[in-house]
Parts: structure tokens; sequence; C-alpha cells
């Protein structure tokens, strides 16, 4: 360890980190790499330090990066393409839609038709073949309102 | 030494991190537990997790997933035994229902269809069964849909792949189908024959009718000729009458014995060789003769001539 320069030697740590987040998909390595990149250059900057404060100081910037990460990148990054907002979330692809009642809401308590198959619904009490909206989900009941057709 | 401690501090950190944050990928939700409790769930996206006090539970796949129900015997209501086997689509809409309400999602559900099948087709017979698959399919749709709702799972389609019934009642089917489309043939044949058949004597009656209605009218105009005739003659005979009432009897023995003379005239010709001409009354042509022969005398006189020897052979001149 004391053969090579100790700020080539976090480079290594953050090039094998990084090249590691390539390889397995883990997204927290690169934020560990980069704060090994940094912790070479401030080594270059100020050389001579011990190794304990060397990992004291790199665990710290680990986080600062990671939370750095979390706060001020990832917002910008994370735009999910419009209509894409409910991918994998079946039932909320529902709300504001209208469907009719195979059967009527009793206690609450009733089916709707969507698509060719049937959803739980729960709402006011309503006769069968009444249209209703959806306004919500719980799991896989819709929560339904009445709409008055016409 | 402090290289070492600095190694470990440095392995503890990458150790920590990995556990502090962690990547949901998109279609899954994890499940959070504190000390075995559940807490809530992780939608996809980048989440931190406080190490050692929040674990993962169950990582829940909530795209729609295909089952496949395995080949199974069902006895339907006629006693036929047929194999049958099928596909379920599901989703997990609710991953901690999922995750906890039922130990082994799959098996249950598979379990749950498998069952179902063999009460909705064990309350149909062979050839519903066979012809009434959308039925078979929303009847099984409704039961395990309403079942797995208690388990945060929405069935949203249930499709019965194959029925086969056994080799020797397809066989059965197959004569069956075959006996059916030759008692067709053979119906059609037979109601063909028929057809001709009263055509035929339809025909034949028609002609028939037409035949006797000529005949009728045939007989109808004969009678009438002969009426006219027999009126012709009545008329002639009135004439005739009249004639001789108005006149000399001497012209009618004329005719008579014009016509005597006429009929042997025929009878000689008659190639009949064994003809025996026998006159019944010779006296009765003689006197014809005799009448002829007043004929001319009279004509004669009436030309101021000299009479004529009274019964002579010749024919006297016809009168002008």
């Amino acid at each position: 360890m004391e053969q090579v320069a100790t700020h080539y030697l976090w480079w290594i740590v953050a090039l094998l980190l990084i090249g590691g987040e390539v390889i397995l998909p883990g997204y927290f390595m690169l934020w560990i790499g980069i704060a090994a990149a940094a912790m070479g250059i401030l080594l270059l900057a100020i050389p001579g330090m011990g190794a304990l404060a060397q990992a004291i100081v790199f665990g710290v910037f680990a986080f600062v990066s990671c939370f750095a990460y979390w706060k001020l990148v990832r917002p910008r990054l994370e735009r999910i393409p419009p209509g894409n907002e409910r991918l994998n979330r079946r039932g909320e692809q529902l709300i504001g839609q209208r469907y009719v009642l195979c059967e009527a809401i009793l206690n609450g308590r009733g089916k709707a038709k969507v698509g060719d198959g049937t959803w739980l619904v729960t709402g006011p009490d309503l006769p069968l073949g009444a249209t209703v909206e959806v306004v919500g989900i719980d799991g896989t009941t819709l929560r339904v309102k009445a709409v008055d057709v016409g | 030494m402090g290289s070492v401690v600095a190694l470990v501090v440095v392995v503890v950190v990458v150790v920590v991190l990995a556990k502090l944050i962690r990547i949901v990928p998109q279609g899954y939700e994890w499940t959070v537990e504190m000390f075995g409790k559940y807490t809530g769930t992780l939608t996809p996206g980048l989440h931190f997790l406080i190490p050692f006090v929040y674990a993962i539970g169950r990582k829940m796949n909530m795209m729609e997933q295909v089952l496949d129900v395995p080949s199974q015997d069902v006895i339907t209501k006629d006693n036929a035994v047929v194999r049958v086997d099928g596909v379920v689509f599901y989703q997990v809409l609710d991953a901690a229902k999922a995750a906890y309400e039922v130990a082994n999602l799959e098996t249950a559900a598979l379990a749950l269809i498998m069952t179902n099948i063999r009460t909705v087709l064990g309350s149909m017979d062979l050839d519903e069964s066979l012809s009434q698959r959308d039925a078979i399919n929303a009847k099984l749709l409704g039961v395990v849909d309403e079942a797995t709702h208690p388990w945060g799972v929405k069935v949203t389609r249930i499709e019965i792949k194959d029925i086969s019934p056994p080799r020797d009642l397809v066989d059965a089917m197959a004569r069956q189908m075959k006996a059916e489309r030759e008692k067709r043939a053979n119906i059609l044949d037979a109601e063909g024959f028929r057809q001709a058949a009263i055509l035929k004597a339809d025909g034949e009656k028609q002609s028939a009718i037409l035949e006797a209605e000529g005949k009728k009218e045939a007989a109808f105009r004969e009678a009438e000729a002969r009426e006219r005739l027999a009126e012709a003659e009545a008329k002639a005979t009135t004439m005739v009458s009249q004639a001789i009432a108005g006149g000399d009897v001497n012209a009618l023995n004329y005719f008579v014995a014009n016509n005597y003379v006429e009929a042997l005239k025929e009878m000689a010709k008659s190639p009949n060789q064994k003809t025996l001409l026998l006159p019944m009354e010779a006296t009765g042509i003689l006197g014809s003769l005799a009448g002829i022969a007043e004929l001319a005398k009279d004509s004669l006189a009436t030309q101021q001539r000299a009479p004529a020897d009274g019964v002579s052979g010749r024919t006297p001149p016809l009168p002008r």
C-alpha cells in the first residue's frame, strides 16, 4: 500500500467502483467511486494524511455524494415521460374512466364491467346498469361515484 | 496497522451505503419490514433505508404474469372424461396483501383455478363444454377473481386452451357426424325420387285428362255431326215427302229404282267373288221397273210421242 502513491490508490479504487457499477447495476457504487476519486484529488492537494483520517474523510465524502445525488441530481434526472406515470399500476390507470355496473352496489359493494372482466367497486348504492366514474383505488377495489348520464 | 483499520472503515462504508441505498426496478414493488413487521412498500426508483432497522421483506412482481394450468382429467355432466388445460393471466395490485395474506400465491391461485375448472365443466355436458368456451372462461373468471381479491391480486383472464375427449370418443363423434351427413344425403335422395315420381304421375294424369277431354270433345262433335246429318236427312226426307205430296209418286219410284241399280252395280264390282246376290223381292225390283216404265210413259205422253211397249228391259232415257 505504501509502494503506490496514495492518491493513485484512491483513483484505482474509484475506477474499480465505477467499473463495478457498469457490470453490477446497483447505482450506489458510482457515487462511492466519485467519492474515492475526490479523495485522490484531495490527497494531491493535501498530502500526508493519516490512513484512518483518509478512511473517515472518504466515508463522509461517500455519504455526501450519495445525498447530493438524492437531493439535487435525481429530481432533475427523474423525468417520467408523460403518460407513463401509472406504468404497472393497473388500477390507477382506470381513475377518471366511466364504467357500467354489472352488479348493483348494495351496502356499498358491487361490480363494474371493465374491458372483458369485472372489478369490485365501492361507492353509493346504485342499481344495475348505472354508469359510475372511478375516483380512486384500494388494492383491487375501485372507489366510484355516481354519474348522471344525460 | 492504521492502513488495515482504514481498509476496514472503507469496506464498512461501502457495505453500509449498499444497505442504505435501495433501488427498486420498474415492474416491482418491495415490502419494507421493521424488525420483521411490515411497515410499507417501496415503489420503483431510488430509496434510502436506514440499515439494521429496516429490511426488505418481499420483492413482488407487479407486472401481469402468465400461469400455465397443467392439464387434468375432468368428468363432465354426462360422464365423459376430458383432458383440460389452460392459461391464467393475473397481476398483483397490492404488494403487501400478495406478500403476506397468502403463503404461496402461485400455488394457491392454481389450486383454486383447477378446482373451479372441475366445478364448471362438471356442470356441463360434453357437447356444451366443447362449444361454449366463452361461457366457461367467463364463469371461471368471475369465481376466481372474486376469490383472489383478498390476496390483492386481479385475475384478468382465464382461457381454457384445450379440451380433448379420449380417442374413442373423438372417433365416435366423427362417426356420428358422418352418419348425420349420410342421413341428410339419403333423405335428399329420397326427396328427389319422390318429387320426380310425383311430377311423372302428375304428367301422366294431365295427359290422360287431356286425352279424355279430346275424346269427349270429338264425341260431342261427332254427335253434333250425326245430328246435323240426321237433320239434313230429315229435311231431305221432308222435302222429298213434300215434293211427293205436291207432285207425282213416280218420281220417287225413279229414285228407288236408280238406287237399286246402283246397288247392283256395287255388288258386281265387289272383289269378293263369292258374293251371291239373291234378290229377296224380285217383284220389288220388277215393280220398280214398272214404276220406271210408268215414268217413261208419262214423259213420252207429255212429249206427244208414240207410247213405248209397256215392259221392256231397256232403261228409258232420263227426263229432261
